[in-house]
């Protein structure tokens, strides 16, 4: 503010010693400035330019090659142009069948569980609202399977689920087969995804409850407005950008189904159960075989254009949206993905 | 009279409170079968597993935690101590970048800074699969495959957390960083004295955040240290590697004991930082 009467004041009058002074010391300072900010800068956007976008240019690139990664030859001999693409598009190879496959049961889980993940972290959040006794227990506990790793919670889900000693089943006095039965496993695995993929949604619905103006919900209240209808009419509508932004994240989320499937299908033998694209992926890339990478970040890329077309989709759909809370859903991510 | 019965007997309250117990109990109860069976012998949950509890008071035993200590073919001691390096080190390296970048997109009010901040935010449409053949790769030619610092490095790079500490560091009064720069203090002592401890909270929940992607991550961990030796693994990655291949019981003990020790530290920082999480999520997104 200072700063900016001093300016003022001194075009007005003539110029004065003091005066160029002060131009003198404004320039440096500007200067300083600059170098101070790039100065700061520089570690973050270093590592933004090696690790995200040199790589982001170089994936385009790898996926025109036959690309191997321990001999890496970018020349007319590996260069195959879109025919990497190509052979995704055709279903009669085994990439583009597998591709194709991986996509398909990826969208099937993402229809079956995005609903389940959305619904019930709603239902809950809308319970925790009413602020019953204990409530802030609640909000701890529903949040708790969110934070630890998968692989954890999936060896516990694999051990309860087992058919030979598992709790589950003696329990109940069964003998389900979860882990090879592939469709038993499949729910086996929906239900794990669910129990831990909930926390997250749960929560930022919580906190849009919680921002929700209560003197709306009174007023409705005093105009007769009851239980379910005033939910739908009045909550509803002022937790929509959260909802909508969660519909997205869920989903993109969920086109990378990989931990849950991967640890709960440890015993599933049929792998048509189980080969989600990402899956597909990871095991081409932890495979044996170096000559198949141009290929593997072809199916990357194609992928990635999926979710981008998804991710572009929520932008338009979010963009009317005020300010920081258009930005809520990257936060929200942040948070379901821990 | 009526409204006075209702108010003490508040019956969506408690149908709520129903609803909830059942839900928290869903939660806990397999969390807790691992607690309390990692203190059991594996004979006894194979005898017995209709019981959530060891059958009797000698069948209480501590030697699955022993033996994940001293098991030559899991080293579970060595993955701790693995993935606290990793994990510590990539969420302490990425705040500080992070936070000194926000910084100087925020209070430094360079005329390039939004312009590059929007180039930033659009990045993050690309899709975190499109990065990971040719990160695999260049970690590959960096000659850093198969080391813990392959897991660490590309992580640095990410959008998120500059994105989210600067929408913090916007709600800080901009008059405090002017008076404090009137008073002749440098940037970096600004940084460190004002902004930093201003932004505790941010800080704080990203590098909660930060920390647990690392604590959790299986799909890279599976690129990078997949084709090592027990010794590199970290322990996220090896849980999912002590299923045998078949559906024995053979070290059943060290596999309960194994996601417990995994689960505890985060547990702990959970309890701790818990409030954090919520007031992060409604101070960065949805309030604004």
């Amino acid at each position: 503010m200072a700063f900016k009467w001093l300016k003022k004041n001194y075009r007005e009058s003539e110029v004065t010693l003091s005066d160029y002074a002060l131009d003198l010391e404004r320039k440096k300072r500007t200067f300083s400035k600059y170098a101070v900010g790039i100065l700061f800068m520089l570690p973050y956007l270093a590592m933004f330019v090696t690790f995200f976008l040199y790589p982001l240019i170089s994936g385009l690139i790898i996926s025109l090659f036959k690309y191997n990664i321990a001999n890496p030859v970018f020349d007319a001999t590996t260069w195959r142009g879109f025919t990497n693409y190509e052979k995704l598009f055709t279903t009669s190879t085994s990439f583009g069948a597998d591709f194709w496959n991986g996509i398909r049961l990826t969208l099937l889980f993402v229809v079956i569980i995005v609903p389940c993940q959305i619904l019930i972290p709603l239902g809950l959040a809308y319970l925790v609202n009413l602020k019953p006794k204990g409530s802030a227990f609640f909000r701890t506990v529903l949040y708790l399977p969110s934070i630890f790793p998968q692989t954890a919670t999936g060896l516990i889900f694999l051990n309860m689920f087992n058919l030979n000693y598992g709790f589950i089943n003696s329990f109940f006095g069964t003998s389900t087969n979860w882990l090879s039965d592939p469709t038993y496993n499949t729910i086996l695995i929906i239900i794990f995804t669910v129990w831990a993929g909930c926390g997250g949604n749960f929560l930022i619905f919580y906190a849009a409850l919680q921002n929700c103006d209560s003197t709306l919900n009174e007023a409705a209240a005093i105009d007769g407005c009851k239980g379910f209808r005033r939910f739908i009419s009045i909550t509803l509508p002022q937790i929509k950008p959260q909802l909508v932004i969660c519909l997205f994240t869920t989903s993109i989320g969920m086109m990378n189904f990989y931990g849950q499937i991967y640890m709960l299908g440890a015993y599933q033998v049929d792998s048509s159960v189980k080969l989600t694209v990402i899956y597909v992926i990871q095991n081409l890339i932890t495979g044996t075989n170096f000559e198949v990478y141009g290929m593997v970040s072809a199916m990357a890329v194609l992928l990635g254009v999926f979710i981008a077309m998804i991710s572009i989709t929520q932008l338009v759909v979010t963009k009317d949206r005020k300010g920081g809370s258009k930005h809520a859903e990257q936060y929200q991510e942040a948070l379901k993905r821990s | 009279m009526q409204s006075n019965i209702k108010k003490h007997l508040n019956v969506p309250k408690i149908i709520a409170f129903v609803i909830l117990s059942i839900a928290s109990l869903l939660v806990l109860i397999p969390l807790f079968w691992a607690l309390v069976n990692s203190f059991r012998s594996a004979d006894d949950i194979y005898y017995h597993p209709y019981s959530f509890f060891p059958t009797s008071f000698n069948n209480w035993t501590i030697s699955n935690y022993i033996s994940i200590f001293t098991s030559d073919k899991y080293p579970v001691g060595r993955w701790i101590i693995n993935s606290l390096i990793v994990s510590l080190s990539s969420s302490v390296l990425y705040l500080i970048i992070a936070c000194l970048a926000a910084y100087a997109f925020v209070f430094l009010k360079l005329r390039f800074a939004n312009g590059l901040f929007l180039f930033l935010i659009g990045t993050m449409t690309v899709p975190g699969i499109v990065l990971t053949v040719p990160q695999f790769s260049q970690i590959y030619q960096m000659g850093l495959n198969k080391t813990l610092l392959g897991l660490i490095l590309p992580g640095l790079g990410g959008v998120y957390g500059l994105f989210l500490i600067r929408q913090f560091f916007l709600s800080i009064p901009y008059d405090l960083i002017e008076s404090a720069r009137a008073d002749g203090a440098k940037d970096l002592t600004i940084f460190t004295h004002i902004v930093v401890p201003l932004g505790k909270s941010i800080i704080m929940v990203q590098g909660l955040f930060g920390f647990l992607g690392a604590w959790n991550d299986l799909v890279w961990a599976q690129i990078i240290i997949g084709q090592t030796t027990p010794d590199n693994w970290t322990l996220s990655y090896g849980l999912s590697k002590v299923i045998e291949g078949t559906q024995t019981y053979s070290n059943l003990g060290l596999q309960l004991a194994c996601t417990i020790v995994a689960m505890v530290p985060i547990a702990i920082m959970y309890i701790f930082v818990q409030k954090r999480i919520v007031e992060g999520v409604s101070m960065t997104g949805i309030k604004r």
